[in-house]
């Protein structure tokens, strides 16, 4: 789901670079509130088992291959901010070291899986822990793959659309949705297993290993 | 008979003249020629080195808008074309899952060579009757240089990159730790 450069127009990445920018002052601000000098740690920790599961890709029939994003957990443990801060980071340094995702889909990138991603692992878990806590985390973190993967199948699918020359070629990418939303969508259905069953392994770790680590 | 002459004369004559203006083969003919020689080969390949197999490209020339070749890569991820021109190339590959590459490299103009009806490439006019069949070695020791330089970006990019993005990461936390409240 790391979109490089030169597949998002700036018709689309300038408005969303905009959107991104307050948004992450926004986050650091209230993580400067809700954070503390002990919770911090655990956070980075999080942070960088996220940056390990998003390197480690797993391939698929089909040449495809994807991977983990630790997302669910960050969100769950220390809300939506705390995580789309934390993997806008993650992403961020993935892009230049590694040059995977680009700079230019960076915002795309850190709205969708972050914000997007965060926002529905934590609303999902709250919503139904009380009814069974294991199941509301594995769907969680399932979620949490399944709807970024839905907003970047479309915003991948909308660069035709939006960014053609005017005989009709594509300038940035050149598959519509219909093709994008299931190449997307059955591999990260899949993938949202194995995140599903991380997450919870990890959770009930670090619930046991730290009381109170969240903020 | 006598009528019929003045029309059949400006049709034979129209006849003529398309026929000497064309091809010496049918108008659906198809012409093919196989050639050999040096092209640009562009090898690409996911992290976990299984290839971007059958995915769509397009190779631009310079900051050419316009694609000077398109097509899907081959089932070992490669991309064969000739440039016309010496310069920098740009070349764009997309999955339709998002994955894909887009950079550019310099390549100097390919050159193709006939081959004989034969299959058997001509003789290069330019080298001797005795010269000695074998490997060139320039381009065998071009070759292992690049495969050293290979191995060190994969060392580098499997071990080291990965530890200092940890590093990074316990850093600013670390920075940021220090403008955070203190708990009571």
């Amino acid at each position: 789901m790391h979109i490089p450069d030169g597949f998002i127009s700036p018709k689309m990445y300038l408005p969303l670079y905009a959107v991104s920018a307050g948004l992450w002052a926004w986050g650091l601000r209230r993580m400067r509130r809700t954070l503390d000098e002990k919770t911090i740690p655990w956070l980075a920790v999080l942070a960088a088992l996220s940056f390990i599961l998003m390197m480690v890709t797993v391939p698929l029939p089909g040449g495809s291959s994807v991977h983990a994003t630790g997302i669910c957990l960050l969100a769950v443990i220390f809300g939506v901010w705390a995580a789309f801060l934390a993997v806008s980071l993650v992403l961020l340094i993935q892009a230049l070291l590694f040059g995977t995702g680009g700079i230019t889909s960076l915002p795309l990138n850190a709205l969708a899986m972050g914000l997007v991603g965060g926002a529905t692992a934590w609303s999902t878990f709250r919503l139904l822990r009380r009814w069974n806590e294991t199941a509301a985390l594995a769907l969680a973190a399932w979620l949490s793959v399944l709807v970024p993967a839905v907003l970047v199948a479309l915003a991948l699918g909308l660069q035709p659309l939006i960014a053609s020359a005017p005989d009709g070629t594509p300038l940035f990418f050149p598959y519509g949705p219909r093709v994008t939303l299931p190449a997307l969508l059955i591999p990260h259905a899949i993938l949202g297993v194995g995140e599903a069953l991380l997450t919870v392994l990890v959770y009930r770790m670090v619930d046991r290993l730290k009381q109170g680590v969240r903020p | 008979m006598r009528k019929r002459l003045p029309t059949a004369i400006p049709v034979l004559a129209l006849t003529l003249v398309l026929f000497m203006f064309s091809l010496p083969v049918p108008a659906h003919h198809v012409h093919h020629e196989v050639t050999r020689g040096e092209a640009v080969v562009v090898s690409l390949a996911y992290g976990n080195g299984s290839p971007l197999a059958f995915d769509r490209y397009d190779i631009f020339a310079g900051d050419g808008e316009t694609p000077y070749q398109s097509g899907k890569t081959d089932g070992e991820g490669r991309i064969v074309f000739l440039p016309d021109h010496g310069g920098v190339w740009r070349v764009k590959v997309f999955s339709a899952d998002g994955h894909g590459a887009d950079f550019t490299f310099e390549a100097g103009p390919a050159a193709a060579k006939v081959i004989e009806p034969d299959g058997v490439e001509p003789p290069d006019e330019a080298a001797g009757p005795d010269t000695p069949a074998g490997p060139d070695k320039t381009a065998v020791s071009t070759l292992t240089s690049e495969v050293a330089v290979a191995e060190k970006k994969n060392f580098i990019e499997r071990y080291a990159l990965p530890v200092a993005g940890v590093g990074i990461i316990f850093g600013l936390f670390g920075l940021f730790s220090m403008f955070a409240r203190r708990r009571r």
